[in-house]
């Protein structure tokens, strides 16, 4: 070892903030989907009856089931904000990315603005009923916009940490009224056997209504959006993404069946709000404030999310060029994408402003159904270029091409119904994006830095040619007795194999945080530099005596000192981890922890530890 | 005026109010730090490396 170069520290960077785990992403994806069994999935009964709306909800689920699946494989592989886009440009080129990109702007900016007018409406039908007929559901919109927006700014932990409180609250009303109707007791206040008629409208309606059936399910692959901001994208997006499903799949079919227990068809075909209209009909005071309360929450929890992940495509589509590099900038106290929330505001206020609730949503449901298909053909070439072994994969996605084809099959089917109800808007969308594309081939892309914009280190290559599976070692250094041990153990691994090292030292409290609190003493900043130089100067005394080359020491900050080496471990393809133990057992080990144990379950390579 | 014309003015103006505040804010960021710090971020990248020895 000769030299020294603090080449970090001439760099300064900021970037999105990994706090998040995998709650945080289902909140995310069952937030921004959960309004759907509130309203709009209903009109699926006015097209084919109660049973056509079953199997759309059914056939459509098994359409989001393929998008998850495909989705969890690829984006923990392809972990980087902007999801599906972020996807596209690695696999499958710039003008696909730049149409994915957008479809997701559009359908999460057209989303939120559905939901705002969903809260304005619903504030004017109780302003109604308490006999103020003309109130202005506007300032109403605009607020939710606002406020929302407001939050997403200051933060994307307190975002989702609140996504994550008004879903399950939502979810909870769901449940609660599934409860309150008595399903175990058929009769009493449930009437299929009377209600449930064939198929009104033959097999056509129930064609007719997959375009709603979507409704169930809109916008769960947005939970990729999160990449950049969980703190494990390999286990968290896999997680978040699939119990997200499961948790649409479950509340769907609820709704389905105390909907059309307890109201006709043609009834139920028109509702506004059919959830709500349900627990009318039970004549509970109860279940209808809570089922008014999970409408308000479920619209406010969709738009939140939508402001997340529309930012987030906005704000990655900004960072490679792909628009203006002024939209990519984050906010260096907040570390939330700021420019792309706010430049969105104002057109998330337009679309609602139209106060066309069908239309908008319908804007929004093409553009989503864009995206899927999109997904099978990225998924195909994702596996051709990189077949399974070749790299790591945070999830396998199992009978490959199967969910692909049945995918492909069922977006072909389901623009052939949304042709059969709104083909006029089907037609115009699909001129916007090919003019939008065309825009971009011929002014916009002569911008784009072709090599910028491909920096996310890529996941190693499996294979063992080379005789080894250890290409280079992390060792997790906190300047203990036990962790100066794990150095040794790391430097002679690392010399015995030839390979390079890297010692991680992670700061609880990150220095900005700690300059920036009023309680902000130098002396304990330099204190804890001080604690991590002279473990750095250990370390690179025992190199040069051991005669290793090759060493890097890195700090980071965060919170979670465990994921944060598992996460370091991930995002910089190691294949081995050393790390001491201070042997906590018993009691002890269960009030203090042990952060050796916790790497060990997040890690997705081998861990040492030593004693 | 009845109080949903009074929530009306409120909700008017506490957006107006939040979306100032978020106005002032971006000014306030954008001319106390450098546009290449803010724009810094890079795909996939962790956060908070704050310090990076190479030692060769």
């Amino acid at each position: 070892m000769s030299s020294t170069d603090t080449a970090g520290q001439d760099r300064q960077r900021i970037s999105l903030l990994r706090v998040l785990g995998p709650a945080h992403v289902w909140a995310l994806g069952v937030g921004i989907v959960l309004v759907g069994e509130f309203m709009g999935w209903n009109f699926s009964v006015g097209k084919g009856g109660a049973l056509g709306s079953l199997i759309a909800c059914w056939v459509i689920g098994l359409l989001y089931t393929c998008v998850a699946m495909i989705d969890s494989e690829v984006t923990s592989t392809v972990a980087a904000a902007g999801g599906q886009y972020a996807q596209a440009k690695h696999i499958m080129g710039p003008l696909m990315a730049f149409n994915v990109g957008l479809y997701l702007v559009m359908a999460y900016t057209m989303l939120e603005a559905a939901d705002a007018l969903v809260v304005g409406d619903l504030l004017t039908s109780v302003a109604g009923e308490m006999g103020h007929d003309a109130l202005d559901p506007r300032p109403f919109v605009v607020l939710t916009i606002a406020a929302l927006a407001w939050l997403n700014y200051r933060g994307v932990l307190m975002t989702l940490s609140v996504n994550f409180v008004i879903t399950a609250a939502a979810f909870l009303s769901i449940v609660i009224l599934f409860l309150g109707v008595q399903p175990w007791n058929p009769g009493a206040m449930l009437h299929h056997r009377e209600l449930l008629t064939d198929l009104p409208y033959g097999w056509i309606g129930v064609i007719a209504a997959f375009q709603f059936g979507i409704w169930f399910y809109l916008g769960i692959e947005g939970t990729c959006q999160a990449a950049e901001e969980v703190r494990s994208p390999a286990r968290s997006l896999p997680y978040g993404t699939m119990s997200g499903i499961i948790t649409l799949l479950i509340a769907a079919t609820m709704t389905w069946y105390v909907a059309t227990g307890l109201l006709p068809w043609e009834f139920l075909g028109q509702a506004a709000t059919p959830l709500y209209d349900a627990a009318r009909v039970t004549g509970s005071t109860s279940l209808q404030v809570f089922l008014f309360v999970g409408t308000i929450f479920s619209a406010i929890a969709s738009a939140n999310g939508c402001i997340n992940d529309a930012s987030r495509a906005w704000f990655s589509m900004g960072r490679d060029r792909y628009m203006p590099l002024w939209f990519g900038a984050v906010h260096p106290r907040y570390r939330t994408p700021y420019r792309a929330i706010l430049f969105l505001i104002p057109i998330a206020v337009s679309f609602a402003f139209t106060g066309l609730l069908d239309q908008v949503i319908t804007f929004s449901i093409l553009s989503g159904l864009l995206g899927y298909t999109f997904m099978p053909i990225n998924v195909w070439m994702f596996r051709k270029k990189w077949p399974l072994g070749t790299i790591r994969r945070g999830y396998v996605h199992p009978y490959h091409p199967l969910p692909a084809l049945v995918l492909l099959a069922l977006c072909i089917t389901t623009y052939f119904a949304t042709f059969l109800g709104y083909g006029t808007q089907l037609l115009a969308m699909i001129c916007f994006y090919i003019v939008a594309s065309l825009w971009f081939a011929f002014h916009r892309y002569k911008y784009v830095r072709r090599g910028d914009q491909f920096t996310m280190p890529w996941p190693r290559r499996a294979d063992t040619k080379e005789g080894t599976m250890i290409r280079n070692i992390l060792c997790a250094a906190d300047g203990s007795t036990v962790s100066a041990k794990a150095v040794d153990y790391a430097i002679e691994l690392a010399k015995k194999l030839r390979v390079p090292l890297t010692v991680l030292s992670v700061e609880l409290v990150s220095r900005e945080d700690m300059a920036q609190s009023p309680f902000w003493d130098s002396k304990v900043l330099e204190a804890s530099a001080s604690i991590t130089r002279t473990e750095f100067e250990n370390v690179s005394q025992k190199a040069q005596s051991a005669g290793l080359e090759n060493v890097s020491c890195v700090v980071v900050s965060s919170r979670h000192v465990a994921e944060a080496i598992a996460a370091y471990a991930e995002s910089n393809g190691f294949d081995q981890i050393v790390m001491g133990s201070h042997g906590h057992t018993g009691v002890s080990r269960m009030i203090l922890g042990s952060t050796a144990y916790a790497v060990v379950a997040r890690a997705n390579c081998p861990v040492t530890i030593v004693r | 005026m009845d109080l949903w014309n009074i929530l009306e003015y409120a909700a008017w103006g506490l957006a107006g109010l939040l979306l100032l505040w978020m106005l002032f804010d971006a000014v306030q960021v954008n001319r106390d730090f450098d546009e290449e710090l803010l724009t810094s971020s890079r795909e996939g990248e962790l956060e908070d490396e704050t310090e990076r020895h190479e030692l060769t």
